[in-house]
């Protein structure tokens, strides 16, 4: 059991340099960038935001 | 592609062009998801029927022991787990499977192409789950909690599966460059995570099993996990998409929504050992999952704060929209079990809960208070836009919502507080047994009062459902919301 | 997988593994390679290993979902009164499920837990009229009957069967019939007879080597 512990010490030390190395690229390729921009981007001309998508639907199929 | 909200002003012409390409292309989309979608989610709906009557049959059982009780096949040790099964894997699953392809095709604008693969995926995920449901009925049941189907139903569902990550990932992969919304992130998630989950606990729980003593911490390893890593970020996608999309408002904090996913992952993973709690396992073992339960509320509050503050301001449109109902209903339902989870894992706390019918009570408010309610919602909102018709009448869906809002409640509260009774009487004081068993009897005919109003809150959409799609006459009519007023133009929103 | 979704992919994994090694790795290198050992008094080598016949009543036991209703661990006092409920004479430890094969500790206790049913029933004919309709010996049970894994006879003229259950009157089956246990029904009871988990001394450096607490 020690020494299964002490093997899963050093995986669970790999495994978070790892993170870090992963979320340091993340952040250097822009994932965190203008956040809410992201949030933003399930709108779009045909259903902007500030119209509820729900009574305009027959709106999109008839155009 | 992703359009830019605030790019530059455009003309008139140039705008309604825009919006032109934005609904076709929309409606390649939708159109090119309408069979592989429509029938995981078809199937879905036949189970959940199928599950809930299985849940009657088992709820019986519990107050009135000889209910079908001289047919093996209908005893209540099988009726029990093919319930949970055939809920778990043929409701929640199948379509939550059909739920995430659907926005995971909207989300990454790509139109699903694997028409064939998907739709042999849908008839092999339905054969396992049936070929597995029968096994356990005849007796094979492996009495894993959660992993009852035996060996041979998991090829049919490991196979399917495959077809569905490989057309997941091939939406991924061919999306425009740009966002990736935080649905898509939960939906690829639990594809990933399920498929782990299933092959890891089957092959050592089932097919090669260790040694019995470590057996249960994976088997709550798993069981813990296929709500935490699979039934929730299907249901947290769904709200994540279906809230901004029905009032118009991008979600409060796409910041909070990020810590929301990475604490989730990271902390649900290690919760499945507070069911061992007292158990013959050394302590750390559950310790460390007491931790992690108790750090659930981070995720949590910042999904609760989100959602809530995403809702405030449009709480009138749950006056008209039946998705928007179903899915602030389970929205707020996923706070409330995930406190209730969190506070049940402390240990004093567990040594009154455990082993009693407030665990089942906690189970049943995750499972359908937040998860199933959440997938009502979105069955609402997708079927009109994949068969381009509307549901044929605002009352079955009405008939819906209430029975099922009231049915889980009464199920909820009343079996929690049996559970409590049950708790104290069992681990706290020395009453007979028999007496306890006795105490418990009222609180379980009001389990199968609220399942039976449940079950007609699921008659009524298995009905609203195949009445939509075999009855033409519905194309093109105007939305059904639960209000017959048009809501007013939308009042100016808070958000910039 | 075009750029960053890369990223976020390996967050997946990760995440994923850590809680992976933590209660699956570990659980399996620790505590799943469990040695019997030689009771401190009798010197017999405990847990003992289960007979062909245990096995199938086991089998029988998960085939109809015993474990739904029945717990098979027995808690420390420090958290419940299993101990004073008689359901065992100390708590259970990982160790003593060595050789169950496939682990019913369960988690849900409709009905009593049955760690040590063996030691506390050992009666045989109890528990099969116990099976056959739990209201004979239980008044008051919601267990569900297991007439199905009872033979319902016609008495010949060699007259009524040696194994035969002795049920009382209001529960007998009509005149000129007996009740023959099948095999299934006589396996589960044997299973259920072996069923004494936490009756030995507990192996103290199995309890040490794994970090349990006795109290």
């Amino acid at each position: 059991m020690f020494l299964a512990s002490m093997i899963l010490l050093l995986v669970m030390l790999t495994l978070s340099f790892v993170t870090l190395l992963a979320f340091s690229q993340a952040a250097a390729n822009g994932g965190f960038e203008n956040p809410q921009a992201t949030a933003e981007s399930i709108f779009d001309e045909a259903e902007p935001i500030g119209e509820p998508t729900d009574p305009n639907l027959i709106k999109k199929y008839d155009s | 592609m992703t359009v830019e909200i605030q790019s530059e002003p455009v003309t008139p012409d140039e705008a309604e062009q825009r919006k032109q390409e934005s609904i076709e292309r929309r409606l390649e989309i939708d159109r090119a998801a309408r069979w592989p979608v429509g029938i995981f989610i078809g199937s879905s709906l036949v189970w959940l029927l199928f599950g809930s009557l299985l849940a009657i049959a088992a709820s019986i059982k519990m107050h009135d022991p000889e209910f079908l009780a001289d047919n093996p096949w209908l005893t209540f040790g099988r009726v029990r787990p093919a319930h949970l099964n055939t809920v778990a894997y043929g409701w929640l699953s199948t379509a939550g499977i059909g739920i995430g392809l659907w926005i995971l095709s909207r989300l990454c604008q790509v139109p699903i192409r694997e028409q064939q693969s998907l739709t042999l995926a849908a008839v092999l995920w339905n054969l396992g789950n049936a070929v597995g449901t029968w096994g356990i009925l005849r007796g094979d049941s492996t009495a894993v909690e959660w992993l009852e189907y035996p060996t041979y139903a998991a090829p049919f569902l490991l196979i399917s599966f495959t077809f569905v990550m490989l057309a997941a990932f091939r939406m991924i992969r061919n999306r425009p460059p740009g966002h990736i919304y935080i649905s898509q992130w939960y939906i690829m998630a639990g594809f990933v995570w399920l498929p782990a989950l299933y092959f890891t606990a089957h092959g050592l729980l089932v097919l090669a099993p260790v040694q019995a003593p470590a057996q249960p911490p994976i088997n709550w390893w798993y069981a813990h996990n296929v709500l935490g890593l699979w039934f929730t970020p299907i249901g947290l996608e769904a709200i994540y998409y279906l809230i901004p999309k029905i009032i118009g408002k991008p979600i409060h904090s796409y910041y909070l929504s990020i810590i929301g996913f990475w604490s989730l992952a990271f902390f649900y993973a290690w919760n499945g050992m507070h069911h061992l709690i007292g158990g013959p396992y050394p302590a750390w073992l559950i310790t460390v999952s007491v931790v992690a339960s108790i750090m659930m509320f981070i995720p949590v509050i910042t999904v609760a704060i989100n959602h809530h503050m995403t809702m405030v301001g449009n709480f009138r449109a749950l006056r008209y929209s039946p998705t928007l109902r179903f899915v602030v209903f389970g929205a707020m339902s996923y706070t409330l079990v995930s406190f209730q989870g969190s506070i049940t894992a402390i240990r004093e706390v567990n040594y009154v809960t455990h082993f009693t019918h407030y665990t089942i009570a906690h189970s049943h408010l995750g499972a359908y208070a937040f998860a199933s309610m959440v997938y009502f919602g979105a069955i609402y909102y997708i079927m009109p836009r994949l068969l381009e018709r509307e549901w044929p009448s605002r009352w079955l869906i009405r008939f819906h919502f209430w029975p099922s809002a009231i049915g889980i409640s009464i199920y909820f509260f009343i079996l929690s507080w049996g559970g409590i009774v049950q708790g104290m009487a069992m681990n706290l004081s020395d009453t007979p047994f028999m007496e306890i068993v006795a105490a418990t009897i009222p609180y379980l005919k009001w389990r199968t009062i609220g399942g039976t109003l449940m079950t007609i809150g699921h008659l009524s959409i298995f009905i609203s459902f195949f009445w939509m799609v075999f009855d033409r006459r519905y194309r093109g009519a105007e939305p059904t919301l639960f209000s017959t007023k048009t809501p007013e133009t939308p009042a100016p929103l808070p958000y910039p | 997988m075009n750029n960053r979704f890369r990223y976020i992919f390996v967050g997946f994994l990760l995440t994923f593994l850590s809680a992976w090694c933590g209660l699956v790795l570990l659980p399996v290198w620790g505590l799943g390679n469990f040695q019997q050992v030689p009771d401190p008094t009798t010197g017999e080598m405990i847990p003992p290993i289960m007979s062909p016949l245990e096995e199938r009543g086991r089998d029988i036991y998960i085939a109809n979902g015993c474990v739904y209703c029945h717990s098979q661990q027995v808690h420390p006092k420090r958290a419940r009164n299993d101990v004073e409920r008689g359901w065992g004479q100390r708590r259970t430890i990982a160790h003593d499920y060595m050789n169950q094969g496939k682990a019913q500790i369960g988690t849900m206790r409709t009905g009593p837990d049955l760690a040590n049913i063996g030691v506390r029933n050992p009666s045989a004919d109890w528990q099969l009229l116990h099976l056959y309709d739990p209201q004979i010996t239980s008044r008051g049970s919601i267990m569900p009957p297991f007439r199905f894994l009872f033979e319902r006879r016609e008495v010949g003229a060699e007259g009524p069967s040696p194994k035969a259950l002795q049920i009382p009157k209001q529960f007998s089956p009509p005149e000129g019939y007996d009740v023959v246990p099948t095999e299934e029904a006589l396996a589960l009871v044997a299973y259920l007879q072996s069923l004494k988990l936490s009756q030995y001394e507990v192996p103290n450096a199995e309890a040490a080597r794994i970090d349990t607490e006795i109290e």
